[in-house]
């Protein structure tokens, strides 16, 4: 039986992994149409039943009556009411790219790490005990199935929890941080919990079904027996009744695993629509069975087993070893799905608000040092979701697992209520400020340790008995169930009491009394103006901001395709060619919005400041805040969109003058550097002919030599007159391709060859690294003329690198319908202020090392044009880089296959 | 959109008022007594069927009305964007559009 259970449990497992990949693999492929259903994402909320609900629910029915039910109360009434609270939410988490509960109270007091540490912190102390609930619930479960079976040598219930845990922890690093999503959505995650989801519900109706008309023989007699029962009558404690509904519904709104399936996972708005009545449909079916299943169990399961495996033991008890499987692979589902996400939850948390900036202060330069900081991050992230796992173990290891579950629930849910206050707060009322809220959650926090968590581990462990009877220091009215001296209240209503009075007391009087920073305010009007379209969202005020600093910092994060394809994007958008846009207001917010969705708004916000420097809220920004009337603030919207545009019109006129001009100042220098070019072996050839001629008794070896400098004089002139014709021809249009199927990496070893890397001599020198893999990719085009860009990029590199060591890196990769071959050295690249010059013709880097006459790099890109591709000059790689993009198939470029 | 405001609330209200019933008192055999004695439907403790039956109910109702109160708001949302469409610019009717 227990090999058995074993070997279901590893293929359940098995088939997890199998969902979660195939739908990692469809959203990657595109073809995510149901992943992206509002079936799903509704199946997704259910991990807020967890093995709490699974099995404790019936222990508390068996206990309390129906007291259990108020539990799954408080999440409908939150649900119900999607338009007020959720909706809003939602729809800030999508516009600020909010990564986690913390992340959004920081963002909203005025992107402060402080608080956002400060929340990280708290929910790892509430979410710990409920890791361990889960470990637990699966060790006991397993136990009884253990129990059953006295032949089988029983595992020790520890190291049942070790290995759920170190199942845990792998699953949720494989398909929890397989990339670093700007949108932090996990499809593989959410596709298996909703699998989980279903599995849990038909367990649990099963048992119910089961018990109500296998068992109690139909509605009508069940309903009898529960009468006839000791919990027969309604004895809820009404205090416990309506704590119990306030603090799940805040609990639902705050947990971070169920921001993170809510909030952060959420792919449309209007998924709220179907999932405001499904989810309370799939909570009522959860809690319909609960107290038949209890109150038989309490008649057919012999007396002084635990309540809170009714759902397994009564099915085992009668025999029904099938029904029992099922069941325990409900309570196993319940427990994982729950760990999963809570363990994803925290580690974007504790990533990107405790490591990260420890890890950027450490690093000193912080956002612009060179190398890829995704790294880090992946690396913190996964590092965390082990340390909560086993933060969750060692918790079940030394408390011993006794408590019953559903009273470690109840204090999690009151732990991170706390976070309630400043959440609403921030997101309805425009008043509350940072050091309102820091003050609510601390004091709250310190309540709700001192009155509920710390007496949680039972008198005598965490805090002494003295303190129980007379209170900390000796003072009465400070004994932790009797706080104030208010006595004989039930220790969850005193608690959740205390915490919460305080804790909004605090939020109140702190906000009125403190005076919002202006970004506090920034962000104040935007989260409660949320719903309001029109959101003209401002912050960073436009100056000295380094478009390319900017592009090597968001490359480190977002890697280098993403951040080149989002600065193209943005460029592309301002009427820009290139990959640099101007630093924009807009383009800054969009780019922190794009990073906070890595590594937290604080962080990101904190890296963009240190590029852009100091100015962060702008005299607009104020005036903005001030005065927000609608038409004001569609007037100054207005007028700042029109001046920005006016402003930016002016600088590309700028820049089209001065471009303009050196143009015609490189005309004139063409002028004098083609006749100076022409004349130079002209003035020695006429006079090595002249001497030849006139001169008498010459030797035959002067001869030849004479002549062969007149010959060399001339190859260098029809070499310039090729190229120049060359251009001309390519300039026109005229001349055909010469289209063949051929390998992109026979191309470059041509090139490579052609231009005597591997030779002798001063290219020799060259080092060469490429991405031989994706070089294999098959090409039609005129793979000549390729070759004799790549030869003038390979050869440019050997004339102009500057480094001690020169090396040229190929990087090759394939995007979409066509391959880009990056050509990047190690030398000190191309100044800025030339980069946008560089292929007009006759311009060469430095004069005096003229060794051709300034056409290369313009060839090149006529060539790249009539072969349907792209060269550009790809800023902030750490050298001279050219980007060359070669369609894959050949597409005839306009007009110019009519000529041929 | 007035109504989805509401229902919470009365959600809420509803749910909290199981909170009012009468308890079971202490010493079961006097309170048994006066209950007979008052001979009243009102005095006696709840009986936990009659109480599952009421917090089900009252659950599978708000469910109902919810659902009605969805399909009603995505209608309204979508009579809302055309007529944004119709008075202000196009720009805002592909937005009001597309977030439906």
């Amino acid at each position: 039986m227990l090999n058995l259970l074993v070997a279901v449990c590893l293929a359940y497992v098995a088939f997890l992994f199998l969902v979660a990949f195939g739908a990692e693999r469809a959203a990657e492929r595109g073809r995510s149409a149901f992943l992206r259903s509002p079936w799903v994402y509704t199946l997704s909320l259910s991990i807020y039943c967890s093995a709490w609900t699974f099995y404790g629910a019936v222990g508390s029915a068996a206990r309390n009556g129906l007291e259990y039910v108020a539990i799954y109360i408080g999440p409908t009434i939150v649900m119900v009411g999607w338009w007020w609270v959720l909706r809003k939410i939602v729809r800030i988490g999508r516009q600020q790219r909010i990564t986690s509960v913390a992340d959004l109270i920081s963002s909203r007091y005025g992107k402060s790490n402080l608080l956002a540490v400060f929340v990280t912190l708290l929910s790892v102390i509430g979410t710990t005990p409920y890791i361990a609930l889960q470990l637990q619930s699966v060790t006991l479960s397993f136990a009884s199935f253990a129990g059953e079976d006295s032949a089988a040598a029983l595992p020790s219930e520890q190291s049942t929890a070790f290995w759920v845990a170190l199942g845990l922890s792998l699953f949720t690093v494989v398909f929890g941080t397989r990339n670093l999503d700007a949108n932090e959505r996990h499809h593989g995650v959410v596709m298996a919990i909703a699998v989980e989801a279903v599995v849990k519900l038909c367990a649990l109706l099963a048992v119910g079904i089961f018990v109500v008309w296998g068992l109690g023989g139909g509605i009508g007699p069940v309903m009898a027996r529960i009468n006839a029962s000791e919990i027969g009558v309604w004895q809820v404690n009404s205090g416990r009744w309506t704590g119990l509904i306030l603090v799940s519904a805040a609990a639902f709104l705050c947990l971070p695993r169920m921001f993170q399936v809510l909030v952060v996972e959420n792919e449309d708005e209007s998924y709220l629509r179907l999932a405001s009545w499904a989810f309370p449909t799939y909570l009522m079916l959860m809690s319909l069975f609960v107290l038949p299943i209890a109150v038989i169990g309490l008649e057919v399961v012999p007396k002084g087993s635990n309540p809170d495996l009714f759902v397994l033991t009564l099915p085992l008890a009668e025999g029904r070893d099938g029904l029992a499987l099922l069941s325990f692979l409900g309570g196993f589902s319940s427990a994982t799905s729950m760990v999963i996400v809570a363990s994803i939850a925290l580690s974007t948390m504790v990533s990107n608000h405790v490591v990260m900036p420890i890890w950027l202060m450490m690093t000193g330069g912080g956002a612009t040092v060179s190398g890829d900081v995704r790294h880090v991050v992946l690396l913190a992230r996964r590092i965390s979701i082990v340390g909560v796992v086993f933060l969750g173990y060692l918790y079940f290891r030394m408390s011993g697992g006794g408590t019953a579950l559903a009273a470690i629930g109840i204090v999690s849910f009151a732990g991170v209520a706390q976070f309630l206050p400043a959440l609403l707060g921030g997101i309805f009322w425009r008043g509350a400020t940072r050091i309102g809220a820091m003050i609510g959650i601390s004091v709250g926090f310190f309540v709700w340790a001192y009155v509920m968590f710390l007496p949680s581990f039972g008198v005598g462990v965490a805090l002494s008995e003295t303190i129980f009877n007379e209170g900390l220091f000796g003072l009465s009215w400070l004994r932790p169930y009797a706080l104030f001296g208010i006595e004989g209240l039930d220790p969850l209503v005193h608690a959740v009491m205390w915490s919460m009075g305080l804790n909004l007391t605090g939020f109140v009087i702190g906000s009125l009394v403190s005076f919002p920073q202006p970004l506090e305010r920034l962000q104040g009007m935007q989260f409660v103006n949320a719903l309001d379209d029109a959101q003209n969202n401002r912050g960073w005020s436009v100056g000295a901001a380094q478009s390319e600093d900017l592009m090597v910092m968001s490359q480190r994060i977002l890697g280098a395709t993403q951040a080149q394809k989002l600065f193209q994007e943005q460029a592309e958008g301002q009427g820009l060619a290139g990959y640099l846009p101007e630093p924009t207001s807009e383009f800054l917010q969009h780019l922190e919005r794009e990073l906070s969705g890595s590594v937290g708004a604080a962080t990101a916000h904190a890296m963009v400041a240190q590029i852009v420097g100091g100015a962060m809220v702008s005299v607009e920004d104020l005036m903005a805040v001030a005065d927000e009337t609608a038409q004001m603030m569609e007037y100054s919207s207005q007028l700042e969109a029109k001046s920005g545009e006016l402003t930016r019109t002016a600088r590309q006129l700028r820049q089209a003058n001065d471009k303009l001009t050196q143009l015609s100042v490189q005309k004139d220098a063409f002028l004098s550097q083609i006749s100076h070019e022409l004349r130079t072996p002209m003035t020695s050839i006429r006079a090595f002919s002249e001497i030849l001629r006139d001169t008498e008794g010459l030797t035959e070896a002067e001869k030849a030599k004479y002549s062969s400098i007149i010959h060399d004089e001339t190859l260098r002139l029809t070499r310039l007159l090729d190229d120049l014709l060359d251009l001309s021809v390519l300039e026109n249009g005229l001349g055909s391709l010469n289209l063949a199927h051929g390998r992109l990496g026979d191309v470059i070893d041509h090139a490579l060859v052609a231009a005597g890397v591997n030779g002798a001599g001063q290219g020799a020198r060259l080092r060469v690294t490429r991405s031989l893999a994706q070089e294999s990719v098959m090409i039609e085009t005129d793979l000549d003329r390729l070759a004799q860009v790549f030869i003038n990029l390979i050869a440019n590199v050997q004339k102009y690198c500057d480094a001690e060591a020169p090396h040229l890196d190929i990087r090759t990769e394939r995007s979409g319908d066509s391959v880009v071959v990056d050509f990047i050295d190690n030398g000190s690249g191309i100044p800025r202020e030339v980069q946008a010059i560089i292929f007009e013709k006759f311009w060469r880097l430095a004069e005096q090392k003229a060794g051709g006459a300034g056409l290369g790099l313009a060839i090149c890109r006529k060539i790249m044009v009539r072969l349907g591709g792209t060269i550009f000059y790809l800023p902030g790689q750490g050298g001279a880089a050219f980007r060359v993009t070669v369609p894959l198939e050949n597409v005839e470029v306009g007009g110019i296959s009519a000529l041929q | 959109m007035d109504g989805a405001r509401v229902l919470p609330v009365l959600g809420m209200v509803l749910f909290l008022l199981p909170a009012l019933w009468p308890q079971p008192v202490a010493e079961i055999a006097t309170s048994g007594g006066d209950a007979a004695a008052g001979g009243g439907l009102s005095a006696g403790p709840v009986e936990t069927s009659a109480a599952m039956l009421y917090v089900f109910g009252i659950w599978a109702l708000l469910i109902l009305v919810s659902v009605v109160m969805a399909r009603g708001l995505a209608r309204a949302e979508f009579i809302g964007a055309a007529q944004a469409g119709k008075t202000g610019s196009g720009a805002g009717a592909v937005r009001a559009g597309q977030e439906d």
